[in-house]
């Protein structure tokens, strides 16, 4: 009950590690660009609306900066054109892919689920391969993501439709549907790498998770399919609470299990398809970032949704930085999954000698 | 039911129940559960189900409440059909305690009893305190107050079975559904709690219990409903219901009925197998007259000779392991 309060200061504390993540970050790179000017060029893009005009069937809005700093005009643009597009598409997929995973494990009950556990990713692949395999002449950009969005889609929906019998979804068909049909999509991306000739290496950099190559147009289109399914996550967080407790009992706690559960799974699984189409497949995130914040939190998904998603962009923020500042610029995957996976083993050890 | 106002199927005079079953059977994976059970339980009235294991006790609480559709047959809260209300409408009527909850995620005592609100919160609405002085008196009710910040995940098997009591409790509903309410109690919290549920039955609610133990059962409830195999084999006051040819039918199973002492309830002692009453009874005689009259090493000889030589082989060689 005290939980509004403590979700604020919570969230407040993680936003602000989120912004000086970014701004650090946005430091990073071929040129140094010390976190001062960094700060001062994020300042300046600040503005807030002083007018309103309506011209004809349009409304124009006249905004006004906050801040001057001083600051060269390249130093902006290499922040607001180079790096920030990338660094914010990064926190966006962190923050779905976290948001998601939390979702998830509550469904399922289980601290082990993912955000692709009923088959997200393996369908980007599908499509996202397939695209690059078969459609390689076509324009890079959207029709590579939306082949991947659509994959994700479609295979999310197929396992919903496979597990449910009578208008009942139960979690543990579910669960064995989403592995039968991620190794049946494992094995068509397997074929269709095979078959890839020169554009191999591309599809390989794809499943690997990457952010390289982010512009504005995707940060917006990602931000309105990722922050509209989290509000309306945000809504049911009460409700996966009570679910908690088994189906049954959520029922007669006046709950509409089914019904709860599919709009579950499909806004988790909309938030995940937006991050995995940008950003290819990028493990972990969705499984140890929620599983932290859990151990910080506890379980009460009103405050452990808004802190998981908020630290899950900080994450892959940090990463993402770390994959792009070596020599040679790494799939961002690689280095989620290499930092992720050992500290993850961690935390199992630790908890198993707590528990014993 | 204490209330005068006539319900929509009252005006004959006949009163409602306030929850009531009509022949519902139910089959799960192509095994007959519950075959045209009916039941009834007033405003007030504590309902105990009682029968062996198996018998459909569990199956018959999940109709009641809704998380079962029965394959036929209505069942009725407040004069309504069950199945014609929402899950809300319905746990804002009837609040259940299963046998055991699964907590997988570490929830406070505190936080697991407040989720017995749901029923009362709209979507957007956020506790008030109102609702957390519910929570605070249901836990000190079922005593669980004096560990409402401990984890649900560190309590005892017992203890998780008051906190359920008291998530039931802050639904705050005219029935109350309980399942095996003091399997893992010890004998003071199962007095204690029975006592409640009395308690609660007074104050105006419908309680129905599965309780295995028949003499709680026969000391608590106002009726009883013996079921076997999924069917009613009898229904009325304890008295009634727990003769010895009911729960020889039944249970399948020799007992004595007397009357349990400082209460007017009957009192059920299981005996032994049909086939060894006889002899039992000869044992603990001769038994008795020999203890008086024979040596303490003779008797020994005397009763493993009576049991004849298998055990005694069986024994001997026990002896020489422990060697």
């Amino acid at each position: 009950m005290r939980t509004p309060g403590k979700t604020a200061l919570w969230s407040i504390a993680l936003t602000a590690l989120l912004a000086l993540v970014i701004t650090a970050s946005a430091a990073v790179g071929p040129v140094w660009i010390p976190p001062d000017v960094v700060a001062q060029v994020l300042l300046n893009a600040i503005a807030v609306p002083t007018a309103f005009e309506v011209s004809g069937a349009a409304l124009e809005v006249t905004t006004q900066p906050v801040f001057r700093f001083r600051v060269s005009r390249l130093q902006r643009l290499i922040v607001m054109n180079v790096r920030l597009p990338r660094i914010l598409l990064a926190a966006v997929v962190g923050f779905a892919l976290a948001a998601a995973g939390t979702i998830m494990q509550g469904i399922f009950r289980n601290p082990m689920a993912d955000p692709s556990i009923i088959g997200v990713s393996s369908g980007a692949a599908v499509g996202a391969v397939g695209f690059i395999v078969v459609g390689a002449s076509l324009p890079f950009g959207l029709g590579l993501r939306g082949a991947a969005f659509a994959g994700a889609l479609v295979a999310a929906f197929g396992v919903y439709l496979i597990a449910t019998e009578n208008g009942r979804t139960p979690v543990a068909t579910l669960l064995l549907a989403g592995v039968a049909v991620q190794t049946f999509l494992g094995a068509v991306v397997s074929f269709l790498l095979l078959n890839a000739g020169e554009s191999v290496r591309r599809a390989l950099f794809w499943l690997m998770g990457h952010l390289k190559g982010a512009a504005w147009p995707d940060v917006w289109s990602s931000l309105v399919l990722v922050v509209v399914p989290f509000a309306l996550l945000l809504v049911y967080a009460r409700d996966l609470n009570v679910m908690l407790l088994g189906e049954e009992d959520a029922q007669s706690l006046g709950i509409e299990v089914e019904r709860t559960k599919r709009i579950l799974l499909a806004l988790a699984s909309l938030a995940t398809a937006a991050g995995v189409a940008v950003a290819g497949i990028i493990g972990f995130v969705g499984l140890i970032v929620p599983h932290v914040m859990r151990l910080l939190v506890g379980p009460d998904h009103r405050i452990l949704l808004p802190t998981s998603a908020l630290a899950g962009a900080s994450f892959l923020v940090a990463t993402d930085t770390l994959a792009r500042s070596g020599s040679t610029e790494l799939p961002v995957g690689i280095v989620t999954a290499a930092l992720g996976a050992p500290f993850f083993l961690y935390l199992l050890r630790k908890r198993e000698v707590h528990e014993l | 039911m204490s209330d005068p106002s006539p319900g929509p199927d009252g005006h004959d005079g006949e009163p409602i129940p306030m929850l009531s079953a009509t022949d519902v059977s139910v089959s799960l994976g192509g095994t007959q559960i519950l075959s045209d059970v009916s039941l009834a339980a007033e405003c007030g009235d504590v309902v105990g189900l009682v029968g062996p294991n198996g018998a459909g006790k569990t199956t018959t609480l999940r109709v009641l409440r809704a998380t079962l559709s029965p394959d036929s047959g209505l069942v009725r809260v407040a004069g309504d059909p069950i199945e014609g209300l929402s899950s809300k409408q319905v746990s804002q009527r009837v609040a259940s305690t299963p046998q055991a909850t699964e907590l997988a995620f570490e929830f406070t005592v505190r936080q697991a009893v407040e989720m017995g609100r749901t029923p009362h919160l709209g979507r957007f609405e956020r506790a008030d305190s109102g609702d957390r002085e519910v929570v605070e008196a249901a836990m000190e009710r079922v005593d669980v107050a004096r560990f409402a910040d401990r984890l649900v995940t560190s309590l005892s098997g017992g203890e998780r079975q008051r906190v359920l009591l008291a998530r039931a409790l802050a639904q705050e509903t005219p029935v109350l559904l309980l399942d095996e309410p003091t399997s893992n109690l010890d004998i003071n919290h199962a007095v204690n709690t029975l006592e409640l549920v009395a308690d609660l039955a007074r104050e105006g609610k419908t309680a129905v219990a599965a309780i295995h133990d028949l003499n709680l059962a026969a000391r608590y409830c106002d009726e009883l409903v013996l079921l076997a195999d999924g069917e009613v084999r009898a229904a009325g006051p304890p008295r009634e219901v727990l003769t010895a040819p009911t729960l020889r039918d039944a249970f399948d199973a020799e007992t004595l009925v007397t009357g349990q002492p400082a209460t007017d309830a009957p009192l059920v002692t299981a005996l032994a197998d049909r086939g060894s009453v006889d002899r039992t009874v000869h044992v603990v005689g001769t038994g008795g007259q020999a203890a008086g009259a024979d040596p303490p090493g003779r008797r020994r000889r005397h009763r493993l000779g009576r049991r004849g030589p298998r055990r005694r082989r069986g024994r001997r060689a026990r002896q020489r392991t422990g060697l």
